[in-house]
């Protein structure tokens, strides 16, 4: 179990993250969701001792350290590889120092996304490198595996095919955080969303509970951050009435 | 290079092999090496040069010309060792220094250069990033050092032995007696 407990993040003056409760237990498919700047990406930071903070976050009542930071894996849209290593520079690199690696996985997934296995990794488009990215994190052996925006730039038939692929491979203790813009295309795929407005959790739902109440995720989140689906109306009205 | 092929290695292969696990994956650690080994022997040429050079220089003035001929002048005394060495050895090398830590630092940056693969080194043991970063300008801080102490001797030995003994401050004469036993050994 990943418990966060009071968590808050400042930059100077500004507090990014606060006030973060969250669990995220065996097994889990996490979507967290907020707008740009939300606090998302400080947020998983922060759990992979990354950046300092206040409060807590511990992997089965131990504190995160060297000693067991190899359980938690990280894709990031900032990438986290090595630009001049090849991917089988990579897969050994892994072997050596994550005794969990996922040799096998890591194969099958090179082989589905058609990725060069010799070619230096600067050298990839970035469609690529975030599929790299994400098979990595994914190869660690990790059992906890936080993914931030990793698909950004890669064609929609790569993402779905992936999201089924991932449903296929992923084994029952398995934790995956995904933080995305995708929402909808993600919605099948996630068993529980937490969402994160201007810094704070304010939503923490799980599929079923919204199955339950005959609702889904896009309806969730819309009535949480209070959308108002006649805002474009009214604008387009005023710009109207205005003279533009 | 697979781990059961280490004892047929060449010097060469341990070297590159050691080189591979102790700098930052994927640089290009081969031609870093060679030209960290190029800057050191003109760093230790530009040494060497500057005290033949000082030292041609001093032993000239202490001839005299009488009829044609090279007289060494009465009670003419060489410049000191230390003075001859100065100017080359505490420039060449320590800028070659400088340069051995600027190359650990651009390594160390290079974590956070054209991707963020520090993130990853986050979660490998603590000193793997130092050890990456630091391990070869350390070798080459080493080699130069090394470089160093063996021009010096070179240095003292030419002062000693081309110098007549006269004209040889006084306690390098009292000294380079036992020294000179010593290589002559």
């Amino acid at each position: 179990m990943l418990e966060i407990k009071d968590l808050t993040k400042y930059y100077g003056n500004r507090a990014a993250v606060y006030d973060i409760f969250l669990n995220m237990g065996p097994g889990e498919l996490i979507g967290l969701f907020g707008e740009n700047g939300a606090g998302k990406t400080t947020l998983m930071k922060c759990i992979l001792g990354l950046t300092g903070f206040k409060g807590s976050v511990t992997l089965d009542g131990e504190p995160i350290t060297r000693r067991n930071i190899a359980r938690l894996s990280f894709a990031t849209s900032e990438h986290s590889f090595f630009p001049g290593l090849s991917a089988k520079g990579h897969s050994d690199f892994y072997r050596e120092h994550f005794p969990r690696y996922r040799e096998k996985r890591f194969k099958a997934l090179m082989d589905f996304f058609e990725l060069p296995l010799s070619t230096p990794l600067r050298s990839f488009s970035t469609g690529q490198k975030n599929q790299f990215e994400v098979i990595m994190a994914l190869s660690q052996g990790a059992d906890y595996i936080l993914m931030d925006e990793p698909f950004a730039g890669n064609d929609i038939f790569n993402r779905e095919d992936f999201y089924k692929l991932l449903l296929g491979i992923l084994e029952p203790t398995e934790t995956i955080m995904l933080s995305t813009h995708l929402i909808e295309e993600v919605s099948g795929f996630i068993d529980r969303a937490v969402l994160i407005h201007k810094g704070t959790i304010i939503g923490d739902k799980k599929a079923s509970e919204l199955e339950d109440e005959g609702s889904d995720l896009m309806e969730y989140i819309k009535k949480t951050y209070n959308y108002r689906p006649d805002r474009v109306a009214k604008a387009l009205q005023e710009l109207e009435d205005g003279g533009r | 290079m697979e781990k059961t092929d280490m004892k047929k290695w060449t010097p060469v292969q341990r070297l590159w092999g050691f080189l591979e696990k102790n700098t930052p994956p994927g640089s290009n650690y081969k031609k870093l090496f060679c030209q960290l080994v190029i800057i050191l022997l003109i760093a230790g040429l530009f040494a060497f040069l500057s005290f033949l050079t000082g030292y041609s220089s001093a032993k000239r003035v202490l001839y005299t010309w009488d009829h044609g001929e090279q007289v060494l002048r009465e009670g003419a005394q060489i410049m000191d060792i230390g003075w001859l060495m100065r100017h080359g050895f505490k420039t060449a090398f320590p800028a070659y220094a400088a340069f051995c830590i600027g190359v650990g630092a651009a390594q160390l940056a290079s974590f956070r250069r054209e991707s963020r693969s520090i993130y990853l080194m986050k979660r490998l043991p603590k000193d793997e990033v130092l050890r990456r970063s630091f391990a070869l300008p350390l070798i080459a801080l080493l080699l130069g050092f090394a470089l160093a102490v063996l021009l010096a001797n070179l240095c003292v030995a030419i002062y000693v032995h081309q110098t007549p003994p006269q004209a040889l401050p006084e306690q390098v004469r009292l000294w380079s007696y036992d020294y000179l036993i010593f290589v002559k050994r």
